[in-house]
């Protein structure tokens, strides 16, 4: 297997790592402490779940709108007809509308984040699974994706709303800020990311649901968050 | 933990015994191959594990999350339907949840407020949520590349199965396997019409399939050589195991065999010597130990009495029979070509073949191989050229049908027709060595099983006086105890012969020259080549490896000529030329700046994305030659991201200095 290289920053920047796990609190001013690099670097949160990735009833998936957003806007557009196109454009998406934008995101434009759209126009958009559906940008309740409220949809998103889900190995990973957010705004949006998480909890998960959590910006070593608190609350749910 | 067990399994037809008390456990990454005589209960055993036949008795647990594949002898497939229907079974769970999903949204939409637009809504959600985690949006590239790999073509997924040859038919129930991915995994006799880069494929594929357990029906050494981690011997309805490959199961086997031979032979000494003592002393004054001796005799002929091993073989004696030598030149062809519609299979074909020539035509599934052997035995005309038998040639074709059995005959009256001037003890000798034995002989051809029959063909074969054989797929069916009857045979063979097979083991130990059929974009070619399979094999490697060295070569130069180019004054906007920061950086790093660096990585970046999205492009994504183009660039992209970003390190670690 390759050796992974470590640039000298990253070396420097590793020897900062408390040793043990790091309360939130604790933890942001650490990272925001670390030397920089010369672009904003985002700042992202991987949790490492208890459960079994192979059982469908034990996929965790979602979204949640961050108090202090991620720090960037979101191309968002909407498979929606009738008055529900004025008002998806009005919220703020890059396009709006039925067949037209459905023929065009078939025939290859995929210039957007995030897609919406009602319930009446799945049917139609269903067609387009097998161009969406592998990016994950399919348009799905469980995201708030497909919703008949367009208007706040388009909004949240633009502002930053966050979709999540775990990948094959019980990882969830999200961007929740820049390195240049205020210390308050970084531990806030890590507080209402981890208490999403928290409350999905797969019925069917056994044993510790929230296993490990970790905190990184986009060229950092990650710091180790406490979890023991979530994990007590977690079995109190 | 076992992902199938199978405990103390009896089977029996019409009486007679196949399966007695067979337990066997197969692990994850496990990879056994089945081995045994024709007719030992190979098969049996394999479809009692998929659940296709009942045991008479004993147990069979199959671990409840496997999924389960099982690729039969004989293809499994509707033949009216298409390649692409028939190899999208696979995913029937997944179109029925589609099909769900689209009812859901069409509910959705039809209800658009209320609780039944709720229950839509949460139905299709749920229906979404498990269609994603089974990778249902990804169906249609997965089954792009399987396919891809077992070398259909987009214009062979509408063809119906019937017009499929029997190996394509082969490699569908593979893609079918390879798509489903399963936990256990029974092939029976994989390998049978599957040509030799197929078999090569097939022999990665089932290795890179770390985490499943396998059992393999196979009767080609080389094939469980490269796959089998275990080898189970099967013969009278009992199983011995055996660990490593096929290789190690012959060196342990006839260990074991001398082993329990010695073990026999003392046990016997041992035995007759008691026997004497007691006849002797029976009624004399040592009576009484005499009979003690009796009553332990007996005991142990009870209880422990050593059996003589089984699978012990008798020693191969087979000549063939020449009718009379033929002439020095046997075979002249030339100029030869044939074409079926559009499909050119050889053309300009030349052989020159002399008396006591072992010529193995090999090439890829469809290339011609059988059409070249029913030209030579007259079968066929071809399009063009010319086929020209030496003086004194008597010919003898072993096709792969058997036409030229009679059906309602028996085996010994088929074995007599071959040479009425055999001795009856001759014969049956001669169908003992083919595993006909007692009242085996007396059975009708037209009740024999396909590898029966076979065995019945090559007898008959070697019976006939010849000097000249054409064969086509002999080793097709035949166990391995049969192959080395018929490789012994044709070993000692004084005369011509040509054939055409897959197995590689067969055609190493027959063959010393060989004729490769090979098509390619610029239309069919040949070439003969001097040396055996193997050796071919080796050349080929050598000739890839020559050809990716020239390549890398080639590039390597086309690279440093860019790289000139782009330092040209001018060329390049960004040619402000930078302090070079680390020796071991790229010349064309070396020469950016720390800024110009970090932009380079941005744009590098922005390209990946953009190709990663590429992929979800329908236009795309539907074509396989775009797709595996796109993927080249991406690797490449990544490549020159960690390039730069290391360059982009350096210069920032001495820029801090």
């Amino acid at each position: 297997m390759a050796v992974k290289f470590r640039g000298k920053r990253y070396k420097e920047n590793a020897k900062l790592v408390p040793t043990g796990a790091l309360t939130v609190e604790k933890a942001i001013p650490v990272l925001k402490g670390f030397k920089k690099t010369k672009f904003d670097e985002s700042v992202n949160l991987v949790v490492h779940l208890g459960i079994d990735p192979k059982q469908a009833d034990q996929m965790v998936r979602g979204s949640v709108s961050l108090p202090k957003g991620i720090g960037k806007t979101r191309k968002v557009i909407a498979f929606v007809q009738g008055a529900n196109v004025d008002l998806a454009k009005n919220a703020g998406a890059a396009e709006a509308g039925a067949e037209d934008l459905i023929k065009k995101v078939s025939d290859g434009w995929l210039d957007f984040d995030v897609a919406i759209a009602t319930p009446d126009m799945m049917t139609k958009v269903s067609r387009l699974g097998k161009v969406l559906g592998p990016q994950g940008k399919m348009p799905s309740p469980k995201a708030g994706t497909v919703t008949a409220d367009v208007a706040t949809a388009v909004r949240e998103y633009i502002a930053g709303k966050v979709e999540f889900r775990n990948d094959a190995g019980g990882n969830i990973h999200a961007v929740v800020g820049k390195a240049s957010f205020a210390e308050g705004d970084l531990a806030a949006n890590v507080h209402a990311f981890l208490e999403t998480i928290r409350r999905l909890k797969p019925p069917t998960a056994k044993g510790l649901y929230i296993k490990k959590v970790t905190l990184h910006s986009t060229m950092s070593p990650g710091l180790q968050l406490d979890t023991s608190h979530l994990d007590a609350e977690t079995v109190e749910a | 933990m076992a992902v199938a067990e199978l405990k103390d399994i009896t089977k029996a037809y019409s009486g007679r015994s196949i399966l007695r008390g067979i337990t066997l456990d197969l692990q994850p990454g496990q990879r056994v191959g089945l081995v045994g005589p024709n007719g030992a209960g190979k098969t049996t055993l394999v479809k009692i594990l998929a659940g296709v036949e009942e045991a008479d008795a004993g147990e069979v647990q199959v671990s409840q999350q496997a999924t389960l594949s099982y690729v039969s002898q004989k293809p499994r497939l509707d033949p009216e339907s298409t390649l692409q229907q028939q190899v999208s079974l696979v995913f029937a769970e997944l179109h029925a949840v589609q099909h769900k999903m689209e009812q859901a949204a069409a509910a959705m939409a039809e209800h658009p407020s209320g609780p039944l637009h709720d229950q839509a809504i949460a139905e299709y959600d749920h229906l979404q949520h498990h269609f994603e985690h089974m990778g249902g949006w990804d169906i249609e590239r997965r089954l792009d590349v399987v396919m891809q790999q077992l070398g259909f073509k987009q214009a062979d997924y509408l063809l119906p199965i019937k017009a499929l040859s029997g190996g394509q038919k082969s490699r569908a129930q593979l893609a079918q396997m390879l798509l489903m991915g399963p936990d256990l995994l029974l092939l029976d006799e994989p390998t049978n019409h599957l040509d030799l880069p197929m078999l090569d494929w097939l022999e990665q594929a089932l290795c890179e399939m770390s985490d499943a357990a396998m059992l393999i029906v196979s009767h080609d050494r080389y094939f469980l050589d490269s796959v089998a981690t275990d080898i189970i011997e099967m013969s009278e309805g009992r199983i011995e195991h055996y660990p490593g490959n096929y290789s190690d199961y012959i060196v342990l086997r006839a260990e074991r065999m001398l082993t329990r031979q010695r073990q026999f032979d003392q046990q016997q000494a041992f035995i007759a010597k008691q026997e004497e003592y007691i006849r002797r002393f029976q009624a004399g004054q040592r009576a009484r130990q005499a009979r003690g001796r009796k009553i332990r005799l007996g005991r142990l002929k009870e209880t422990a009495l050593a059996a003589e091993p089984r699978g012990k073989k008798a020693d191969i004696i087979l000549n063939l029979a020449i009718s009379r030598h033929s002439g020095h030149e046997v075979l002249k062809v030339q100029d030869l070509a044939k074409s079926f519609g559009a499909k050119e299979l050889f053309r300009a074909l030349e052989l020159n073949v002399i008396r006591g020539s072992r010529i193995g035509i090999v090439g890829p599934n469809g290339s011609g191989k059988s059409t070249l052997l029913n030209i030579l035995a007259g079968n066929l005309q071809p399009d063009a050229g010319t086929v020209h038998w030496g003086h004194a040639v008597a010919l003898q074709f072993y096709q792969q049908e058997h036409q030229d059995l009679d059906l309602k005959k028996n085996i010994f009256q088929e074995l007599r027709a071959a040479r009425p001037t055999a001795s009856e003890q001759d014969l049956r000798d001669l169908a003992a060595l083919f595993q006909f034995r007692g009242d085996d002989i007396e059975k009708p051809v037209g009740v024999l099983s396909g590898g029966e029959k076979a065995r019945v063909a090559m007898a008959k074969l070697l019976l006939k006086p010849t000097n000249t054989i054409l064969m086509d797929e002999p080793t097709n069916h035949l166990d391995m105890d049969t192959c080395r009857v018929v490789e012994a045979a044709l070993d000692s063979y004084d005369g011509t012969l040509i054939l055409v097979s897959h197995d590689r083991y067969f055609l190493d130990s027959v063959c010393d020259q060989l004729l490769v059929l090979e098509p390619g974009d610029q239309g069919p070619a040949w070439r003969l080549f001097d040396g055996s399979y193997s050796e071919y094999l080796d050349f080929k490697r050598a000739e890839k490896a020559k050809a990716s060295a020239q390549e890398r070569q080639r590039r390597e130069k086309d690279n440093i000529a860019k790289q000139r180019g782009s330092s040209a004054p001018g060329a390049v906007k960004a040619s402000t030329p930078a302090k070079p920061t680390a020796k071991k950086l790229p010349l064309h790093l070396q020469k950016l700046t720390l800024d110009q660096t970090e932009k380079l990585v941005h744009h590098l970046e922005d390209e990946l994305k953009l190709r990663e999205e590429s992929f979800g492009d329908a236009a795309i994504a539907s074509d396989r030659k775009r797709v595996a183009e796109v993927t080249h660039q991406c690797e490449d992209l990544r490549k020159k991201i960690s390039e730069t970003m290391a360059a982009w390190e350096a210069k920032a670690a001495e820029s801090a200095r």
